[in-house]
C-alpha cells in the first residue's frame, strides 16, 4: 500500500513530464478507441443499410428440380414459409418478395452487366429510406420503370427517361429481352462494381418466365437490434417441420468463366443465387427445396469481412507504431527518473526496502501513468465521437452506406479491451528495464552518488 | 347427288394444291439428318469477332464431335492467352476447363462462345424437329437461292432461342439464314450459313456469320478447315484427355 502511495505521489512530482507522457499515451488510446468504435459503427451501418437495400436480414430461397434434372429458382407457394416465420416467433418488421436476374443492359452500343432485382411495394418503401437518388424519382409503380446505379448509368451513357434494353435468361435459361425506362439513377454503394438495379417485380417475374404468383426470394426485415443468428436458428427449426431445406455445402466463389460471372458472384444477389444453385446441384432429389441465407453470409461474400479485417489490421499497425514511439518515450523517461532518484532509491534500500519493492515502485508508477492516459484518452474519444455523431452528412454523401440516418455512429467492439491490455503491457514492459536497473542498485553506491 | 358432285369437284380442285404443300416438320427433320454426323468428326475453326471500337479478336479452335452419343470436345488453340481452354459435353453436362486454374466448371450450351456472337450450342448437333414446330411458312428468294421461310416456335424450354426464323434452300434443304428471337420475340441474332462442305451424305457449314442484333456492329465469322471423319478414341471425350492436351 505504501508502494502504491509513493508511486502515485511520484507522478505528481514532475507534473509537466507526467502530462506530456500521459498525454502521449492518452492520444494513442484515443486513436485506438476512436478507430475501433468507428469501424464497429461502419460495419453495423453497412449491414443495416445493405439489409434494407436487399430487402431483409434473412432470406429464404426456393429451388425446384424437374424430373429431367434441371433446377429452377422459384417459390411458387409460400404459405408454409410464412407459417414457419410466424411459428418461429422472430421479430419480423416486414416480409419482402423479390425476384432477380443478371442482365446485360444495352444502350446505343454501350453495354453494362448488373443484377436486376424486381421488388414489391414493401421493399420499395425500404428502398426509399436507404437508396440515395441522384437523378429522377424512385417510383417503380410503372411496369417498365427501372433504377440503376451511377456507375451503370455512366457506363451506358444513359439519362433518366432513356429506354434501356436488357438481355437476360429466363428461369429455365432461355434468352429473353426486355425494355425498361430509366426513372432514377442511384448513388453507387461503392462496395462492388456491380451492385443492383431495381425494377417492378411483376415485370421481372414476367421476363424470367416465372409461373403466375411465383417469385424467388422471401426476405425478412428484422427489428433493430435483433440477433440474426438466433432468429435464423429458430426459423430453420420451424421450417424443418414444414418444408425440406437444402443440405449446406461449402460455398466456392472461384469461377473461371470470365469477368461477367465474377462480377455477378461478388454481387450479393449473385452470390445468393450461386450458393443456392451449388447446394441444389450437389444433391440428387426432385421437388422443391429451400435455403436460408443471412445478410452476414452475403456480406462475407461481398468482401465486407475482408474490409473489416483490413481496417482492423491498419488500426493494429497504427497501434503498434504509436506505442513503439510511446515505449521509447516511457523507457527513456524512466531511465531519467532512475538517475534523478538514485539517492532516494539508495535511501529506500538503506531503510530496508527490498529490490522487489523498488522494481514495483517503478512499475506501479508506469501503470498509474497508463491509467491516467487511458482515462483521458477514453474521455476525449467519447467527447469526439459524441460530437461527430451529431454532425449531419448530406443525404447524397458518397459515404451514405456507412451512415446511420445521415450520421456517423460508433460501436466499440470487445477487441478494444484487448488493445488496452496490449498498451498497458507495452508501457509496463518499457518501464521494466529501468525498474530492474533501479532494483539492482547497490544502496551504498546509490547513497554515495548524492551530491 | 348434286351436293356429292360439288364435294367431289372441290376435292379434285384442292388435291393438287395440298399435294404441293411441303411437309415443313419433315423439312426440319431433314436439316437434322443432313447436318448431324453419323460418324466421328474433327475440324479446325477460325473465329473472328468484331466489336466496334475494339481490336478484332481472332480465335482458333479444334472440335471433336460424336453426335450419335451427344458428345463433343472443343479445345482452344489460339490466342495464347486462351490456349488450352476447353469445352466438354458429356452426359448432358457441358464443362469448361481452364488450364490456368486446372479447374472444370459447369457451363451451358446456352452461353455465348468465348464472348463472341456464337453460342456454345452452335457447335452441337441440331435437333430442330424435336425442339420446334413450324408456326408459319412462306416462300422467297435469298440471294440466288429460292428458299422456304419458316417461323419456328420452341416446343420446350430447353432451347436457347424460343423463336426462330429459318431460310431453307429448296434444292438441298440446308439453312442459309436464321433469325433467332427471345421469349419476348425480339430479334437477338442473325446467323448466315453461306457455304457448306459435303462430307459423305452430310453437309456441314464451312463458313458462318453471326450478327448481333442488339449491339449493332458486333459480328463473328467462323470458318471451318481440315474436316475429318476419322474415328476418335473413346478417351477423347473424357476430362482427363482435356487436362492432358491442355498442359
Amino acid at each position: 500500500m505504501r508502494t502504491l502511495q509513493i508511486a502515485f505521489r511520484n507522478l505528481n512530482r514532475q507534473k509537466r513530464r507526467t502530462v506530456l507522457l500521459g498525454g502521449a499515451i492518452a492520444f494513442g488510446l484515443f486513436v485506438i478507441t476512436f478507430l475501433n468504435a468507428l469501424t464497429g459503427g461502419v460495419v453495423q451501418n453497412l449491414e443495416k443499410n445493405y439489409s434494407r437495400l436487399l430487402g431483409g436480414e434473412v432470406f429464404i430461397q426456393g429451388v425446384v428440380r424437374t424430373p429431367d434434372g434441371r433446377t429452377k429458382q422459384l417459390i411458387s407457394d409460400d404459405q408454409s414459409l410464412t407459417a414457419a416465420v410466424q411459428a418461429a416467433g422472430i421479430p419480423v418488421l416486414e416480409m419482402t418478395r423479390s425476384s432477380s436476374f443478371l442482365g446485360s443492359f444495352h444502350f446505343h452500343n454501350n453495354t453494362a452487366t448488373q443484377a436486376i432485382v424486381g421488388v414489391d411495394s414493401s421493399q420499395q418503401a425500404l428502398l426509399k429510406d436507404r437508396l440515395v437518388v441522384v437523378e429522377g424519382s424512385l417510383d417503380l409503380s410503372k411496369p417498365d420503370a427501372i433504377v440503376v446505379s451511377q456507375a451503370t448509368a455512366a457506363k451506358l451513357k444513359a439519362r433518366v427517361g432513356d429506354t434501356l434494353v436488357v438481355e437476360l435468361r429466363t428461369v429455365t435459361g432461355q434468352k429473353n429481352v426486355g425494355e425498361f425506362q430509366l426513372v432514377a439513377i442511384s448513388r453507387d454503394p461503392g462496395m462492388s462494381a456491380s451492385f443492383t438495379a431495381f425494377a417492378n417485380r411483376d415485370t421481372v417475374d414476367a421476363l424470367e418466365n416465372l409461373p403466375a404468383g411465383a417469385y424467388q426470394t422471401l426476405g425478412l426485415v428484422l427489428a433493430d437490434g435483433a440477433d440474426v443468428g438466433a432468429a435464423v436458428d429458430r426459423l430453420k427449426a420451424a421450417l424443418a417441420t414444414r418444408v425440406t431445406l437444402l443440405k449446406p455445402v461449402e460455398t466456392d466463389t472461384s469461377n473461371p468463366m470470365g469477368t461477367m460471372a465474377k462480377q455477378h458472384f461478388q454481387n450479393p444477389m449473385g452470390a445468393m443465387f450461386q450458393g443456392l444453385m451449388k447446394q441444389a446441384g450437389d444433391e440428387s432429389w426432385q421437388g422443391t427445396r429451400y435455403k436460408v441465407t443471412t445478410i452476414d453470409d452475403l456480406l462475407s461474400q461481398a468482401n465486407l469481412s475482408q474490409i473489416r479485417a483490413a481496417i482492423g489490421a491498419v488500426s493494429f499497425l497504427l497501434l503498434v507504431l504509436l506505442f513503439l514511439v510511446i515505449v521509447v518515450g516511457v523507457a527513456n523517461t524512466f531511465r531519467l527518473i532512475l538517475f534523478e532518484r538514485i539517492g532516494e532509491i539508495g535511501t529506500l534500500r538503506a531503510l530496508g526496502v527490498q529490490r522487489k519493492g523498488i522494481r514495483h515502485l517503478f512499475l506501479w508508477e508506469a501503470f498509474f501513468l497508463f491509467l491516467l492516459g487511458a482515462a483521458v484518452g477514453l474521455v476525449v474519444a467519447g467527447l469526439a465521437m459524441g460530437a461527430l455523431a451529431l454532425v449531419p452528412f448530406a443525404p447524397n454523401s458518397p459515404a451514405f452506406l456507412l451512415l446511420q440516418n445521415g450520421h456517423l455512429s460508433f460501436v466499440p467492439s470487445p477487441v478494444l479491451i484487448f488493445e488496452f491490455v496490449f498498451v498497458a503491457a507495452f508501457v509496463l514492459l518499457a518501464a521494466l528495464f529501468p525498474a530492474r536497473q533501479a532494483a539492482r542498485l547497490n544502496p551504498a553506491q546509490a547513497l554515495a552518488a548524492i551530491r | 347427288m348434286k351436293s356429292l358432285l360439288i364435294l367431289a369437284l372441290a376435292v379434285l380442285a384442292l388435291a393438287p394444291a395440298s399435294a404441293q404443300t411441303p411437309d415443313y416438320q419433315a423439312m426440319l427433320a431433314k436439316i437434322d439428318r443432313l447436318t448431324n454426323m453419323p460418324t466421328d468428326f474433327t475440324a479446325t475453326y477460325t473465329d473472328v469477332a468484331i466489336r466496334p471500337g475494339q481490336d478484332t479478336s481472332v480465335f482458333s479452335h479444334l472440335i471433336y464431335r460424336r453426335d450419335k452419343d451427344n458428345k463433343f470436345l472443343v479445345i482452344l488453340l489460339a490466342p495464347n492467352s486462351k490456349k488450352g481452354q476447353g469445352y466438354l459435353e458429356v452426359d448432358n453436362n457441358l464443362w469448361f476447363y481452364d488450364p490456368n486454374s486446372r479447374l472444370f466448371s459447369h457451363t451451358s450450351l446456352k452461353d455465348n462462345w468465348q464472348n463472341s456472337d456464337a453460342m456454345n450450342s452452335d457447335f452441337y448437333k441440331t435437333t430442330f424437329a424435336a425442339d420446334y414446330t413450324v408456326s408459319a411458312a412462306s416462300e422467297a428468294t435469298l440471294g440466288a437461292y429460292p428458299v422456304y421461310v419458316l417461323d419456328l416456335k420452341a416446343t420446350n424450354d430447353r432451347v436457347t432461342y424460343p423463336f426462330k426464323k429459318l431460310w431453307i434452300r429448296k434444292d438441298l434443304g440446308l439453312i442459309l439464314k436464321s433469325e433467332d428471337s427471345s421469349l419476348s420475340q425480339r430479334l437477338m441474332r442473325t446467323a448466315y450459313y453461306p457455304e457448306y462442305v459435303r462430307i459423305g451424305e452430310q453437309y456441314l457449314a464451312s463458313r458462318m456469320l453471326f450478327v448481333d442484333n442488339l449491339n449493332v456492329g458486333n459480328k463473328t465469322q467462323m470458318t471451318m478447315s481440315d474436316p475429318s471423319t476419322a474415328p476418335l478414341a473413346d478417351t477423347v471425350f473424357q476430362k482427363s484427355y482435356l487436362e492432358q492436351v491442355s498442359r
